[in-house]
């Protein structure tokens, strides 16, 4: 068989991919917002003097990042219905990558809380505020700057493990590219574009978080 | 007569089995300048972070204003007064710190403004207006949307002590203000001091500037292992010390 790269099938569906990637990045955004969220409260509690706040994030932490997020999103999707709690695809999907989300979030704002220098938290209780003004009003504006680089690139890993959502037929971008490669045998056009779409992606997302990292950075 | 603003009275403090401090009793009335001088380790820091409450303490009563701050006794049983409280207790002093401690994130006018605006609840302009006052009161007039990272260390301190003063305190804590600072930024903020000591300003304020301490308190005190060594007026303390440890002390110390 003679080897030829034609790269027609691709064009042929350019639309659906693109909206396959929209795909994509909706669950992106959801997860990270709502990732996001969910990693601010969890690290507090993972630094808290409460030993039962530190139990209980330090075991979401671990049970979730010790474990592949390929399970994850099977036992939510196929677990959660024999429970009784039924959801389509996607937003199965985006629970499982939002939980996902914030144990690897939560570690980053740890380590931002860690570096906080001790004396900004007494400065503000020196000047009356409580533990909880201090924790909104100082520690986390300086944490979202602080770990802003940081957040950056968990951002974009969990944009590009949402490829990961193809395993239970939601119709994004890696699921699309593997169909056209079933129907088409197009392999290496169809692998080569999904590579192109995911590095050109998240080139864009860098450079955007990039500006926003440089207009919330902290003047010196 | 002037009014008592600050009674310490038989004050112990100790991490585990180490004391730091053991039985201060000190007093200070409305208007006074009292300095603390004393080595490293001899409990003048942590005498002070327990008139603000950033340290729990085992024993004895501190009174602002004749009220008991941090602590409650009701038949005979000593205990802690709860969260809201104690911030509310510990809003009653103003605090500087030896590594400024400027809320990095914030400008200097939003440094002073913020616990204006979310403690005492005051508008955005009536906190812009007070932050500028104190900042012209401090010498930067024109440094309020400065961020603490474009201000050099002697004019963050500065911002830092407007932003303990904009809040009314009945007292004035100092910890070791200059220590931190380069020589040539020492005086503009050991300057801003002695003006608000002119003015009335109740203030303790711990020290390693002896020159300072000299010249802008009516007493001084030196602390040695956890309890007051020594006290008197500053000429009793640094020509005419009777201890030997205070001499020796003075001795390894620039005036």
């Amino acid at each position: 068989m003679d080897f030829y790269i034609d790269y027609s099938v691709i064009t042929s569906s350019l639309g659906i991919l693109f909206h396959a990637l929209g795909i994509d990045l909706y669950m992106t955004l959801f997860s990270v917002v709502l990732g996001t969220l969910i990693g601010l409260v969890v690290a507090f509690a993972l630094v808290s003097e409460r030993r039962i706040f530190r139990i209980l994030s330090g075991t979401y932490v671990a049970v979730i990042r010790n474990v592949p997020l390929l399970i994850i999103v099977l036992f939510i999707y196929f677990g959660l219905p024999d429970a009784g709690f039924v959801f389509s695809e996607i937003p199965s999907f985006i629970f499982a990558l939002t939980i996902y989300a914030g144990a690897y979030v939560a570690e980053v704002f740890r380590g931002g809380i860690l570096a906080i220098h001790k004396g900004v938290g007494e400065a503000g209780m020196a000047i009356g505020m409580s533990n909880l003004q201090i924790i909104i009003f100082i520690k986390i504006p300086i944490l979202i700057r602080s770990t802003m680089p940081a957040l950056s690139s968990t951002y974009i890993s969990i944009f590009k493990d949402a490829s990961v959502a193809a395993i239970i037929s939601v119709p994004e971008l890696t699921f699309h590219i593997r169909k056209i490669n079933l129907e088409t045998f197009r392999t290496i056009e169809a692998w080569s574009t999904a590579t192109v779409f995911y590095v050109v992606s998240c080139f864009l997302i860098a450079f955007l978080l990039r500006r926003v990292e440089r207009r919330v950075a902290i003047p010196k | 007569m002037t009014e008592r603003v600050l009674e310490i009275s038989k004050l112990h403090k100790s991490y585990g089995d180490h004391k730091v401090l053991n039985g201060v009793d000190l007093d200070l009335n409305g208007g006074d300048v009292i300095s603390i001088i004393g080595s490293s380790g001899s409990g003048k820091t942590t005498l002070l972070r327990c008139v603000n409450l950033l340290e729990e303490f085992q024993e004895g009563v501190i009174k602002i204003d004749g009220r008991e701050i941090g602590y409650s006794n009701s038949k005979g049983k000593r205990s802690k007064v709860n969260n809201k409280q104690v911030t509310k207790d510990r809003a009653l002093t103003g605090m500087v710190f030896q590594s400024f401690n400027l809320f990095p994130h914030l400008s200097a006018a939003e440094n002073i403004m913020l616990a204006l605006r979310k403690v005492q609840k005051k508008s955005k302009k009536e906190s812009a207006e007070i932050a500028q006052h104190w900042l012209e009161r401090v010498g930067l007039p024109d440094r309020g949307s400065s961020f603490p990272g474009q201000l050099s260390g002697g004019q963050q301190q500065r911002v830092a002590i407007a932003r303990a003063i904009a809040m009314n305190p009945k007292l004035m804590l100092f910890d070791e203000v200059t220590s931190a600072l380069d020589p040539e930024l020492i005086n503009e903020v050991l300057d801003v001091i002695k003006s608000l000591a002119v003015e009335g300003m109740t203030m303790l304020i711990v020290t390693h500037e002896m020159r300072f301490a000299y010249e802008v308190s009516k007493k001084v005190i030196f602390m040695n292992d956890g309890v007051i060594a020594e006290q008197g007026t500053p000429d009793e303390i640094f020509k005419n010390a009777s201890s030997e440890r205070l001499t020796a002390f003075l001795k390894n110390t620039r005036f």
